[in-house]
């Protein structure tokens, strides 16, 4: 009998190894650093009105009638290795280790290649309209500008949680057709009304339009930054329906929707 | 043949299955690791996420599942890839949205697909966005899928079953296992591993304490293999085993200790013990005085025959000046005696009684009480304050002395591998857990040790107090048995040998006393004395503890041997004395030959204490006048105990004056064979007051002895009829130091010696006078007809 039992018992005494390892293979969360965040009183200047959040349910998700599209800066165009942080990126927590919702979509300035990390210099990180025709609707260029982006100083308390940013309203195009009394013939001809489409370049460096500057596409808007809420050089990207909730800026970054913007002739200025 | 071809493609297999996955698919991420230094970092474990979104008809509500996309580290170029496995979800724009994990940092990514190359740069890991406070938006639940790595567990499973087989089947006594069954596991475990092929691997979000990633240094001590973490379980194990079992044993020696300082309290601090004397008291006073106005004073009243009895004497001579069973004004007095303090309504005599006892009992309260506790023995090494047992803290150990040497375990993560990276097919996977510190396991180890320390001393203090108690109840339990033989015996206070009971029963009971408050007045000093060793927290007092408590135990133990004996002795007091007592009827009036003894056969007779009026031998006559009075008085167990002595050995002498057993050489005793050296040997080391001992060395010669003799060949008793014969224990004769011990025995006063009173009787021995015997054993001649030596009998026969 009792020696029937030895093998039952190292039979169990190994699986007993086992589990006991096995229970070893948990998940944790992932750290993330942390910077304080500044107060209200701390805050320096107008942060704006930001811009309403999005749902994870719009991830992946192509609106057509959104008008923007392309990659809104001119470097490392269709590099996704710029992409520090996306819509809805479960990366995204605060200090608590909880998820947030990342309404945006974040490009960084800073990547590395095989040999060496680059940050693009300040004067070629232009922001540019990814539409055909936006006009201005919220500026903000408080925050002091930084000649390098290396510089170190921190701005996240100018403009919590923005910074220097920009709202640009996409105008889309309305074909309005009327009969020529004269020649009694029907003449059409484009209108570019509001879309109610708002996309909003945060966290500039420097700001380059004014309120209510109608905008062509590839214009440029301003320069990667590092202001307000932010730990590097990088530009978030985010674009609010005319619903007023966020989308995924995503879709319409790809190859597709940024060959057709380059098409559209570089039209940004320095 | 054939086994070799199963191998071979089995390999084949096996070695193919990292191709064949690779091959399922094209979508991979190429990762460069390099640091602020531009230099490639080897060893980075990197793992990768992809999310997959599951959208419900509630906008708001949104799941993501973490999936486990796999793991590489890099090599020397500070290089790796993951390959992607079919079926990863891509978000509905045909995206993967995924994230590195390295070092502890997340690394979205977001890329359509295909093959993704980036380098990040281990110095700069850090997020571009803080996210604001207070979280906006809805909020995000996040599935963790099972990031089990189905190899890690499928793989020693099936060994397992496999190792569980071959034992089974070598237990059949198949030693030689077939092929077929070699092939099937082996097949099994390469289907599993290639089903399993898509090297799924732990994330390592925490730190690795291995390869430093994720905020921590690298650190030996906090890195397992997996034989060092079985090892870490095996001695894991074994010190919860033992810290266990030392818990245990502590535990119970809590509880014994807890139940003999509650029977110590018990005994000595409550009335417990004053309680059931009062209640037995009440009871004599009760009962006794009825039972005893109607043995002495009744009808048939033992203070008339006394009285008679002692008329009757006075008209007799008594043989060579013995003393008289009954004298008349003892009668007297005693019955005065009775009569106030017993019989009348007054109830003097008990009070007195009572008085004496509680007296005794407040005694011993009052030495005992003081700023010492006696409990202290027992609580001061355990910790604890409180010493109640109750139902659910029956087993709990004092929580002071739980926690100084039961502590809870000090607990690390650490990283586990389960493989080491760069492990062919498997990769490296790793997870952290917690384990308990070496320092936590080796503290807890010494602690449980040392809690056995304290445990034995503070056993050592229960068995204290557990003696001291014990003595206690035992002298307790003697003190009354002494009352209640006393009020039995009073009847018999007429008489000599009643008083001779008498005065025994009060001799035992002022030895209870005195062994009482000796008890005491020692239980006092030595806890006062182990008071000052103080408390027993170090080694040194520790030792000092055990010591003194070992040597206290050891007198306690001979102070309760003490109690025991006086306990037992006081029962059989009264048993002895009426031993002594019809011994002495027996050995009085035997000699002078009357065949039956007038006075107590008269009594018997007039008294019909049992309603018979057979004519009895002296002895028989005065043994029934006893047992009628005790059975009068109800007292059954004494009657039987009288009944016990009739049939005991009848010793020669006047026990109301020397109660010491002789040895009666003028006739054999009944049941035993005087000729019987040993057997006399032993009954005068009983007579010299010899020890139990002593008597166990008696019998030890005794069994050495040859057989049966015949006294009268080669100088037996009656060759030689001295009474130091009666040590001639060896059949080949006396050597010179036995004569010399004889010599020096024979010196003692003749009136410690009564055994050789009338030894006239003895054959051989009618024609010497009691003081001409006396004188020469004085100068140690030898007595009555010299032994002829065996030579000469035969030349005489010859």
């Amino acid at each position: 009998m009792a020696k029937r039992a030895i093998p039952i018992l190292v039979g169990l005494f190994l699986l007993l190894c086992l589990l006991g390892v096995m229970s070893l293979l948990n998940i944790g969360a992932s750290t993330m650093k942390h910077v304080p965040v500044p107060t209200q009183d701390e805050i320096i200047g107008s942060g704006g009105s930001v811009p309403s959040a999005g749902s994870c349910a719009d991830v992946g998700k192509n609106y057509t009638d959104d008008p923007f599209f392309g990659w809104p800066v001119v470097y490392r165009q269709e590099d996704w290795n710029t992409i520090s942080a996306w819509y809805c990126d479960p990366t995204y927590k605060n200090k608590d280790g909880k998820v947030v919702m990342h309404s945006g979509i974040d490009i960084a300035t800073y990547w590395c290649e095989v040999g060496e990390c680059r940050t693009v210099s300040i004067g070629w990180s232009t922001v540019i309209v990814p539409t055909r025709h936006a006009i201005v609707r919220e500026v903000m260029k408080d925050c002091p500008a930084l000649e390098a982006a290396a510089s170190g100083t921190s701005l996240q308390k100018c403009g919590w949680p923005m910074g220097n940013h920009v709202k640009l309203e996409a105008l889309k195009e309305e074909k309005v057709c009327e009969m020529n009394p004269v020649s009694r013939t029907v003449e059409c001809h484009s209108s570019w009304v509001p879309s109610g489409w708002i996309a909003t370049f945060m966290h500039l460096n420097k700001v380059f339009v004014f309120e209510g500057e109608e905008l062509g596409v590839n214009d440029a808007i301003g320069q990667v930054g590092n202001t307000g809420n932010s730990g590097g050089f990088h530009l978030h990207y985010q674009i609010n329906s005319p619903q007023g909730n966020a989308v995924d800026p995503a879709p319409r970054m790809s190859t597709t929707y940024s060959d057709v913007l380059r098409t559209l002739g570089p039209h940004f200025r320095p | 043949m054939k086994r070799i071809f199963v191998l071979l493609v089995l390999v084949a297999i096996s070695g193919l299955m990292p191709s064949n996955a690779k091959a399922l698919g094209l979508d991979r991420v190429q990762v460069t690791i390099i640091n602020n230094a531009a230099a490639p970092q080897a060893g980075e474990n990197i793992h990768l996420h992809i999310y997959r979104y599951d959208f419900s008809p509630d906008p708001n509500q949104v799941n993501i599942t973490d999936i486990d996309a796999g793991s590489c580290t890099t090599d020397s170029n500070g290089k790796c890839e993951i390959w992607l496995t079919p079926g990863m979800p891509k978000d509905a724009s045909g995206f993967y949205r995924g994230a590195l994990d390295i070092r502890g940092f997340s690394r979205s990514l977001l890329w359509p697909g295909g093959s993704l190359a980036i380098t990040l740069n281990v110095d700069q890991l850090q997020a571009v966005e803080i996210p604001d406070e207070p979280a906006t938006g809805q909020t995000i639940n996040i599935q963790q899928q099972p990031a089990v790595n189905w190899l890690g567990i499928l793989v020693p499973f099936t060994l397992l079953i496999g190792l569980i087989a071959v034992v089974w089947w070598w237990r059949k006594g198949n030693r030689k296992l077939p092929i077929r069954f070699w092939s099937l596991l082996l097949a099994l475990i390469f289907s599993l591993l290639f089903v399993t092929s898509a090297r799924a691997a732990v994330p390592a979000d925490e730190p690795d304490y291995c390869s430093g990633t994720g905020g921590a240094a690298v650190d030996n001590t906090r890195c397992y293999s997996t034989s060092e973490l079985l090892e870490y379980l095996m001695r894991w194990g074994i010190t919860e085993l033992g810290t266990g079992a030392a818990r245990s044993f502590d535990s119970a020696i809590w509880l014994v200790d807890r139940m003999a300082a509650g029977f110590f309290d018990l005994t000595v601090n409550t009335t417990i013990l004053v309680d059931i004397k009062d209640a037995f008291l009440q009871m004599l006073t009760s009962m006794m005085p009825g039972v005893l106005r109607q043995i002495v004073a009744g009808p048939t009243g033992l203070f008339y025959i006394a009285l008679g009895l002692s008329g009757v004497l006075l008209t007799i001579p008594l043989w060579n000046g013995s003393s008289s069973l009954v004298r008349p004004e003892r009668a007297i007095a005693w019955g005065c005696v009775l009569m106030v303090l017993f019989i009348s309504g007054g109830g003097l005599g008990y009070d007195l009684v009572n008085g004496i006892e509680t007296l005794r009992s407040q005694i011993i309260k009052n030495v005992m009480s003081g700023t010492v506790d006696a409990k202290a023995v027992v609580t001061s090494p355990m910790g604890a304050s409180d010493v109640s047992i109750e139902a659910d803290t029956a087993w709990a150990l004092p929580q002071g002395f739980q926690s100084q040497y039961f502590p809870d375990p000090e607990r690390q993560v650490v990283t586990v591998y389960l493989f080491e990276p760069g492990t062919p097919i498997f990769g490296g996977a790793s997870g952290n857990t917690e384990v308990e510190t070496n320092d936590s396991m080796q503290t807890r180890q010494l602690a449980a040790g040392q809690s056995l320390i304290w445990a034995l001393i503070s056993i050592a203090g229960a068995a204290m107090l557990l003696l001291a108690a014990l003595t206690f109840a035992l002298l307790a339990v003697a003190a009354m048995l002494l009352i209640l033989f006393l009020f039995a015996a009073l009847p018999l206070g007429f008489f000599e040998f009643g008083n001779t009971i008498l005065m025994t029963i009060l001799g035992k009971y002022v030895n209870v006393v005195m062994l009482s408050l000796a008890l005491a007045i020692f239980m006092r000093w030595i806890t006062a004395g182990i008071a000052l060793i103080g408390d027993p927290s170090d080694i040194d007092n520790a030792i000092h503890y055990l010591v003194i408590l070992t040597i206290i135990i050891y007198a306690l133990s001979v102070i309760a041997s003490s109690a025991f004996r006086l306990l037992t002795e006081s029962g059989q007091v009264f048993g002895q004395s009426l031993q002594a007592v019809l011994g002495a009827g027996g050995m009085g009036f035997g000699p002078m030959g009357m065949g039956a003894f007038s006075p107590a056969g008269a009594a018997a007779q007039g008294g019909n204490f049992q309603g018979q009026t057979h004519q009895h031998p002296g002895p028989s006559a005065a043994n029934e006048v006893v047992r009628g009075a005790l059975s009068a008085v109800g007292f059954q167990a004494a009657s039987s105990l009288m009944r016990q002595g009739e049939t005991s050995e009848r010793r020669r002498g006047d026990v109301f004056q020397d109660r010491t057993p002789v040895l009666d050489v003028s006739q054999p005793v009944r049941g035993k064979d005087v000729s019987d050296p040993a057997q006399r040997q032993t009954r005068e080391v009983g007579r010299n007051g010899g020890t139990s001992q002593d008597q166990k060395s008696a019998k030890k010669q005794q069994s050495n002895q040859p057989p049966h003799q015949d006294p009268f060949e080669r100088g037996g008793l009656f060759d030689r009829p001295t009474p130091i014969q009666a040590k001639a224990t060896s059949p080949e004769g006396w050597g010179d130091e036995q004569i010399q011990t004889m010599r020096t025995d024979v010196k003692q006063p003749l009136a410690e010696e009564p055994m050789v009173r009338n030894p006239s009787g003895t054959p051989g021995f009618e024609n010497s006078t009691d003081e001409a015997i006396q004188q020469a054993l004085r100068s140690g001649q030898v007595l009555g007809p010299a032994p002829q030596p065996e030579s000469k009998s035969k030349e005489e026969r010859a």
